[in-house]
């Protein structure tokens, strides 16, 4: 009776292991593209979330409490309420193109960014693995949404980036998992290098921003923007860089780069759908 | 069958929507309660599961041997120390192994070792509220 047993668990490890290679190879083809398996699934899991919304928040607040965020808690209700009275005026059929402008400017961005198309989208879930940092969102293919583009908070700061997409919903990959990868340029040493994410840096909540070339040293504390490349948005702030370290195979400063958004508590987020060219 | 495969599918959706790892806890109870094919069965049944919801699709081999193994290897390990106590170091290898795989890719032993860890004591956490969800074997 042993024996036949033994044969089929290795069968079926056998079979699992082809099946995650399938899986992956399938991942590596569509490219950003969620699966109808993967489409359905998140369908299915939604009723689910939203049932199990109110433990997660419980069990979020709990966390909370003990960091002692009392006044961040205050804050962010503050901007819940805005935000909820801004989409109301929207449902009622008041958002123009002057409405657009006074809610860039309450929600404290740069008037000069109106060259962005932002999609509102709230976060369904947070990551549902230790080894990575995601969020779902609540918008995706039908709202234009495309793997690739950038997501950010309501102050502008560069939250991650679109992996996956299906029909209504995507996955954003951010800053600080090991999967994320971006130009950058540090805004006072003119610093360009690759902001990329890995698991040392993601325990401390830090991704890594590594020069091109030992020309341009950066500094302790100076911002780093996104780089922008063809249609991307230029000059999405990232963070600051928080600490310097010698890496001996490069002869370059490799810094320690503190994400601006606070990854940890976002709620809405905003994906930059296209960008404008600008007048003139 | 089916009331393991259903248990596995709960804890799968518990697992995707509060990120609460009651998955790898569940597949381990049900290896260590009905032996290591029916283990590896639900194991592979979760890691589908698993990858449909949004996880690495590592998970796949990674549940079937958890499954397989904690039925094979100490299924009939003495009843006197408890599925639970049992389950505590299978957990333990297995978030091992995954500190492991991800050392073998690149990354640094140190936070590789501290992420196992979390993931460990998560999934023990889990095992009071897990245990009650894990059917029991019916007496032939």
């Amino acid at each position: 009776m042993k024996k036949p047993s033994q044969h089929k668990f290795i069968r079926l490890t056998a079979a699992a292991l082809s099946l995650s290679l399938l899986a992956a190879a399938l991942a590596l083809v569509l490219n950003g593209t969620a699966s109808p398996l993967r489409d359905g699934g998140e369908t299915a899991s939604r009723p689910f979330l939203r049932l199990f919304s109110p433990l997660s928040a419980s069990l979020e607040g709990v966390k909370d409490w003990t960091r002692g965020m009392e006044t961040l808690r205050e804050e962010t209700a503050a901007l819940e309420e805005e935000n909820t009275r801004l989409e109301t005026a929207a449902r009622q059929g008041e958002l123009a193109q002057g409405e657009n402008e006074n809610l860039r400017s309450l929600l404290g961005w740069a008037q000069d960014r109106q060259d962005l198309d932002l999609l509102p989208a709230q976060v369904l879930s947070r990551e549902k693995d230790t080894w990575d940092r995601t969020l779902t969102l609540d918008q995706g293919k039908k709202a234009g949404v495309r793997a690739g583009q950038y997501v950010v908070e309501a102050h502008g700061a560069l939250v991650g980036l679109v992996s996956t997409v299906g029909r209504s919903w995507c996955e954003v990959t951010l800053l600080t998992s090991p999967d994320f990868q971006l130009a950058g340029l540090g805004t006072v040493s003119g610093t360009l290098g690759t902001l990329e994410g890995d698991l040392a840096h993601m325990v401390q909540g830090e991704l890594l921003f590594t020069p091109f070339s030992p020309e341009f040293p950066m500094s302790l504390g100076e911002g780093v923007v996104s780089l922008a490349h063809g249609e991307e948005p230029r000059e999405i702030l990232v963070g600051t860089v928080t600490s310097l370290a010698e890496d001996p195979g490069r002869l370059t400063a490799a810094g320690s780069v503190t994400p601006t958004a606070d990854l940890d508590r976002l709620s809405q987020v905003y994906v930059i759908t296209g960008v404008r060219e600008e007048e003139g | 069958m089916i009331r393991p495969l259903l248990a596995v599918t709960f804890a799968a959706l518990v697992s995707r929507c509060l990120w609460f790892p009651a998955l790898p806890t569940l597949l381990c109870l049900l290896g260590l309660r009905f032996g290591g094919e029916t283990g590896a069965k639900c194991g592979l049944f979760g890691g589908i599961l698993g990858v449909i919801l949004g996880f690495s699709p590592w998970y796949l081999p990674l549940f079937t041997l958890l499954g397989g193994i904690s039925g094979t290897v100490f299924h009939n390990v003495s009843p006197f120390w408890g599925n639970c106590l049992r389950a505590i170091p299978i957990l333990a290898v297995t978030c091992l192994l995954l500190a492991l795989g991800h050392w073998l890719t690149g990354e640094d032993l140190a936070p590789c070792l501290t992420l196992a860890g979390r993931d460990f004591l998560r999934t023990v956490l889990t095992l009071p509220v897990v245990y009650p969800l894990c059917p029991k074997r019916r007496s032939p």
